[in-house]
């Protein structure tokens, strides 16, 4: 079987997390990661990314109330086209 | 006759006031009501404040040009909602003509061989995934380096990681090739760890 390179096992990692990747390319994949701990420590992170992305940031998404009534004051004191 | 006619025009004037003063109120009662459910949308999908605010803004100008048109069969938020998704798949779209250059840059974070670059090695942070404190530092920063993703990059991450799109949709949505596709998710993601570690480590010290 053929080995795959770093690059490659990121590519493969993606793609998996689609359920798409065929067996054999599964098998390099594990194979891979077996033996390249960078590579386990990027899919570790990988996943506590893909996590973490859909939690809110902590960042004020909220308009203010005088940002709203600008808004309705803009739009209503526009000519309508 | 004359005086017939007369108050049948005033009449339908006092109408039309009436009907525009209803659709009036309508609209502030949807702008307070809804604003900010549009405004976090848009700041999810990578928008900083500015930008995410004048898409919301722009979503209740389409909405009051086209108010008439709506006819309450489907619910106002959800109207207001198709018409911003449709906004920020616009602006995706404009950002997919610049793939070229994204791609034609050789990606320095591996070697020829495939193999990690040194400098970007991935490092094992001191992250605990069960402990609420480190996942809301690691969301910040997060969110903080995907800000700084190119546009086309973004657009694929946000509409894979947050939107959960198909890859086929996220292609047709965007207009580019699967395997465009693939090279720049894998760059997006590669450069986001990175940013993600030499963040993490700065913090770590303080």
């Amino acid at each position: 079987m053929k080995s795959i390179s770093c690059k490659e096992a990121v590519h493969y990692m993606l793609v998996r997390e689609e359920g798409r990747l065929p067996l054999l390319k599964r098998i390099s994949l594990w194979r891979h990661l077996a033996i390249c701990s960078l590579c386990r420590t990027f899919a570790f992170q990988n996943k506590l990314m893909n996590a973490a992305i859909k939690q809110s940031s902590a960042t004020s998404s909220t308009l203010t109330e005088a940002e709203k009534e600008k808004m309705i004051g803009d739009i209503l004191n526009s000519k309508p086209k | 006759m004359q005086f017939d006619i007369l108050s049948e025009s005033q009449a339908k004037g006092t109408m039309t006031r009436l009907r525009y003063a209803e659709k009036e109120a309508q609209f502030r009662h949807w702008v307070r009501e809804y604003s900010d459910l549009l405004f976090h949308h848009a700041v999810l999908r990578g928008f900083d404040r500015d930008s995410a605010r004048d898409l919301t803004q722009e979503t209740f100008i389409s909405a009051w040009n086209a108010m008439d048109s709506f006819e309450g069969k489907a619910s106002a938020k959800n109207w207001l909602f198709v018409i911003l998704k449709n906004k920020i798949t616009d602006h995706y779209r404009k950002s997919s003509g610049k793939i070229s250059v994204l791609l034609s840059e050789y990606d320095h974070n591996f070697d020829e061989q495939g193999h990690w670059a040194k400098a970007s090695y991935p490092r094992e942070l001191t992250v605990n995934p069960s402990e609420a404190t480190d996942v809301a530092e690691l969301s910040r920063i997060l969110h903080g380096c995907a800000a700084k993703l190119n546009s086309i990059q973004k657009a694929v991450f946000f509409l894979k990681y947050v939107d959960e799109l198909e890859s086929e949709i996220i292609c047709t949505q965007l207009s580019i090739t699967a395997n465009n596709y693939w090279t720049v998710l894998h760059r997006a993601k590669v450069q986001l760890r990175s940013c993600l570690q030499k963040n993490w480590f700065l913090i770590q010290k303080i």
